[in-house]
C-alpha cells in the first residue's frame, strides 16, 4: 500500500468518525416513538381480530364434523318404501 | 364492557410503549449513522433513518433471532438510504465543484472526492469503510453478488485516492 493510499484511508477513517460523532451528538426525531406507537396499535388490534376469526372458524368446523359423526343419529333409511320403489323402477 | 375495552387498550399501549422504547434505543443511533454516511446530508439522513426505523418496526416480527435483528435493521437502513441517494442523484451540492484545499475543511474535501465516485461504487466504499461490512454483507444489502461488491470496492478505492490527491494538491 502506497503512502498516499494510506493517507487516503486515514482521511476516510477520520471523516466517518466525525460523521458518527455528529450522529450521536443529539437526540434527533423526538416524536419518532409516538409515530411508531400510532402504527403499532392498530396492527395489534387487527392481529387480535384475525386470530379471533380464525379460532372461531376452527371451532365451528370441529363442531360440524362432530355433529356428522354423532352415534345417536338415526340410521339412513335404505329400506324405506321410497327407496324400494325407486329400486323396482330401475329394475324395470 | 367499557371497562374491559379500556383495560385492553391500556394493556396494549403499555406493552407497545416499552417495546418501542427498547427498539428505538437499540437501533436509532446506528441507523442514523448508516444513513448519514451514505447520504452525507444531515436532514435527508434523518428523514431516511426515520423511514427505515418505521419499516423495521412494522416488519420486526420477520426476525425470530434477536442476535440478527441489528444486522437486519442495518440492511433496511442501507436500502432506505440507497433509495434516497438514487432518488436525488444530482442534488449533491459538493459534487459539481471541488473546493480548494485552502478554502474548505477536510470534511468538505472528502465529501467532494466521494461525490465524484459513481454512486454504485461509492456506496460500497462507504459501507466497507464506515460500517466495516464484509463483501457478503454488502452484497446482501445491495442485492448484488459479493464478487461485484469487491470489484466496485477496488475501483472506488482507486477513484477516491485519485480524486483525493487531485484535491490535496
Amino acid at each position: 500500500m502506497s503512502k498516499s493510499n494510506t493517507r487516503a484511508n486515514q482521511v476516510l477513517d477520520t471523516y466517518f468518525d466525525k460523521l458518527h460523532t455528529e450522529a450521536a451528538k443529539d437526540d434527533w426525531a423526538p416524536d419518532l416513538k409516538d409515530r411508531v406507537l400510532k402504527i403499532s396499535r392498530p396492527k395489534r388490534v387487527y392481529e387480535i381480530l384475525l386470530f379471533s376469526l380464525v379460532g372461531a372458524g376452527i371451532i365451528a368446523a370441529i363442531a360440524m364434523l362432530t355433529a356428522r359423526e354423532d352415534p345417536n343419529a338415526p340410521p339412513m333409511m335404505i329400506d324405506s318404501p321410497a327407496v324400494q320403489s325407486a329400486q323396482s323402477r330401475i329394475g324395470e | 364492557m367499557e371497562n374491559l375495552r379500556s383495560w385492553a387498550a391500556s394493556g396494549l399501549a403499555s406493552a407497545s410503549t416499552a417495546e418501542a422504547e427498547l427498539f428505538l434505543a437499540s437501533h436509532k443511533e446506528r441507523v442514523l449513522k448508516v444513513c448519514l454516511s451514505i447520504i452525507g446530508h444531515r436532514e435527508r439522513a434523518e428523514d431516511a433513518a426515520q423511514e427505515a426505523l418505521i419499516k423495521a418496526w412494522i416488519n420486526r416480527t420477520d426476525v425470530r433471532d434477536d442476535e440478527k435483528e441489528a444486522a437486519w435493521v442495518r440492511v433496511i437502513a442501507v436500502r432506505q438510504a440507497w433509495t434516497e441517494v438514487r432518488r436525488y442523484p444530482d442534488t449533491d451540492e459538493l459534487s459539481e465543484s471541488i473546493p480548494d484545499k485552502g478554502s474548505a475543511d477536510e470534511t468538505a474535501l472528502v465529501q467532494a472526492a466521494l461525490n465524484r465516485i459513481p454512486a454504485e461504487r461509492r456506496i460500497v466504499l462507504i459501507l466497507a469503510e464506515s460500517e466495516g461490512m464484509t463483501m457478503d454483507e454488502i452484497g446482501e444489502a445491495l442485492d448484488i453478488p459479493s464478487g461485484t461488491a469487491a470489484s466496485r470496492l477496488y475501483r472506488a478505492r482507486i477513484a477516491f485516492q485519485t480524486y483525493w490527491e487531485q484535491g490535496d494538491k
